[in-house]
């Protein structure tokens, strides 16, 4: 504003200062800067006569002129459509804002008595009226459920999930304890560009994994999460913010799992649809510890395996596919010589 | 004279003071340059939307604690710019977690081309749309601001966060290696497409 009344005053811009000034300088300066950006008529003469008078200055002032304009030549983004929509919001947010930053104005007691009142009526609500969709499945059995979006989890034994009953509209949350296998129907196209209502996310214990469209399974037993990705793509959000890393993007083939010092490790599976083996009541392991056996048969089929502290650590090397514990435990007796007693859901395992 | 351009000390004095109407008229005089501005960093335009959003909401819930800034508009710039930058950070994190570059956005530069007629003309923009999409994003971005926005080195350096000394060379630094793509002859034969008066008070 300032700069246009001072045209007003001198009428005619003075460009004879603009004598000695090379190429830099007339992009440095902001009051011709200010001239190209107008084109006052004014000043265009006066910038006319300057060239005519100085004929070797033409040439350098011309260029500069030009970049100048050339570069001013870029698109434009209004967003006009938008404008209102977005004003509403904002006042949306600030009217909520204010309702809640008024509570902190009435007395201590009266904040106990609210805020104690809030987690009830908060209580109260959740239960009768957002109520969670729980599924679940006993030992040993395996249930696929269909969620309301249409996406497909297959629970292994023991294990639950728990989902808003409103969970088709918007965000797409699961809570998982246990075993599944996740068959997620994706609402967007662009995996890249994912808007918040498009979001498929399953909370774990350590981590949360949001999806980008996608067959992936999930073990999450003792605090402790295993991911293997068959197909499409997710995310990895560690839940300890403590962490540098604090995302990881998976592609098929990548399995992660819970490691030492609380982060995850990270390795390639050569053969990813060993991952849904268990959909088929297959029992398969890899290179697999006698510990991590007992604690499968624990975790999914509800045995109780007794299992000497100085044997846990015994792997059997290879590739193990059976269809049922009782050829798993022929196989464990005749490849480590161990005497294997089960009765009912009892296994003891000794020397 | 006030136009409607323009936002007056004045005004900014009654938004302060919590006036509605002010606060308004703040949103509605710098709406479209903030969407202009924030296309630069981002094609993604909720993002855009929410560090709008985002922006005016803070203005009014700490109108009673804000200064009076010399330029309300790159005041506005300067904080949208910050914003942004926080949430393109938070989304690149996870694309590209080991980049080394510090600038957490590419500033993206594109060309209107209805106004330009001849070929040469034609060749020679193409020219320098190439040349700038080739600077890094600083660079990008100074060059907006310098010659897009008419801003002086005072006013890049604040909304940049640069001393005015660096502000200076980095604009150098984008010329020169426009000059090197980009002959200063090349540029005379552009003389004859001018903005016109009109179409730049609409874009301010």
């Amino acid at each position: 504003m300032r700069v246009y009344r001072e045209y007003y005053i001198i009428l005619y811009m003075d460009f004879s200062k603009y004598i000695s000034y090379s190429f830099e300088d007339f992009l440095n300066d902001d009051s011709f800067l200010s001239f190209v950006k107008a084109q006052k008529t004014s000043d265009l003469e006066a910038w006319d006569a300057f060239k005519a008078e100085y004929p070797e200055r033409k040439k350098i002032a011309e260029t500069a002129f030009n970049a100048i304009v050339a570069f001013r030549n870029q698109d434009t983004f209004f967003n006009e459509d938008a404008q209102s929509k977005i004003f509403d919001r904002i006042s949306a947010t600030i009217v909520k804002q204010k309702s809640a930053s008024k509570v902190f104005k009435l007395p201590f007691y009266f904040k106990v008595a609210a805020a104690f009142a809030l987690i009830f009526l908060s209580v109260f609500i959740y239960n009768n009226f957002l109520n969670k969709e729980i599924q679940k499945t006993d030992f040993g059995k395996i249930r696929t459920v269909i969620l309301p979006d249409g996406s497909e989890v297959t629970l292994n034994g023991n294990s639950k999930i728990t989902y808003a009953k409103n969970f088709n509209k918007g965000l797409r949350e699961v809570w998982i304890n246990g075993e599944a296998l996740f068959k997620v129907k994706h609402l967007n196209i662009d995996t890249n560009n994912i808007k918040p209502g498009e979001k498929f996310i399953v909370h774990c214990s350590d981590v949360n994994i949001e999806v980008l469209g996608t067959v992936f399974n999930v073990r999450d037993r003792h605090e402790k999460t295993s991911i293997g990705l068959v197909s499409g793509k997710i995310r990895i959000d560690y839940k300890d913010l403590s962490k540098v890393k604090k995302q990881f993007i998976m592609v098929p083939g990548d399995f992660v799992k819970y490691a030492e010092g609380k982060s995850l490790s990270h390795q390639k599976l050569q053969d990813p649809e060993r991952l849904t083996a268990w959909t088929g009541h297959q029992l398969v392991f890899k290179d697999a510890t006698l510990e991590e056996i007992s604690l499968l048969l624990v975790d999914d089929l509800g045995y109780n395996v007794r299992l000497d502290d100085k044997l846990s650590k015994l792997k059997i090397e290879g590739e193990i596919n059976v269809n049922n514990v009782n050829d798993l435990i022929k196989i464990l007796k005749t490849t480590l010589h161990l005497n294997i007693e089960t009765e009912n859901k009892n296994i003891t395992i000794e020397e | 004279m006030v136009s409607n351009n323009e936002y007056s000390d004045k005004e900014w004095g009654a938004f302060k003071s919590g006036d509605w109407d002010a606060y308004v008229r703040l949103y509605d005089v710098h709406y479209k340059a903030l969407n202009n501005y924030g296309f630069k960093f981002t094609r993604d335009i909720t993002l855009i939307e929410d560090a709008v959003h985002d922006l005016f909401v803070n203005l009014w819930e700490k109108k009673s604690h804000l200064g009076n800034p010399a330029s309300v508009k790159n005041y506005l710039y300067k904080s949208l710019r910050n914003l942004l930058f926080r949430k393109m950070d938070r989304q690149q994190r996870f694309v590209n977690i080991d980049s080394d570059d510090d600038y957490p956005f590419n500033f993206e530069v594109s060309f209107d081309t209805v106004m330009i007629e001849s070929e040469s003309e034609k060749a020679l923009q193409k020219k320098i749309k190439e040349a700038v999409e080739t600077l890094p994003a600083r660079q990008q971005e100074i060059v907006y601001l310098r010659f897009y926005e008419g801003l002086n080195y005072d006013e890049i350096a604040d909304i940049m966060n640069l001393n005015i000394n660096s502000a200076y060379k980095l604009l150098y630094k984008a010329v020169n290696k426009l000059q090197e793509k980009i002959k200063l002859t090349d540029l005379l034969i552009i003389l004859c497409f001018t903005l016109s008066e009109k179409a730049i008070l609409e874009i301010n």
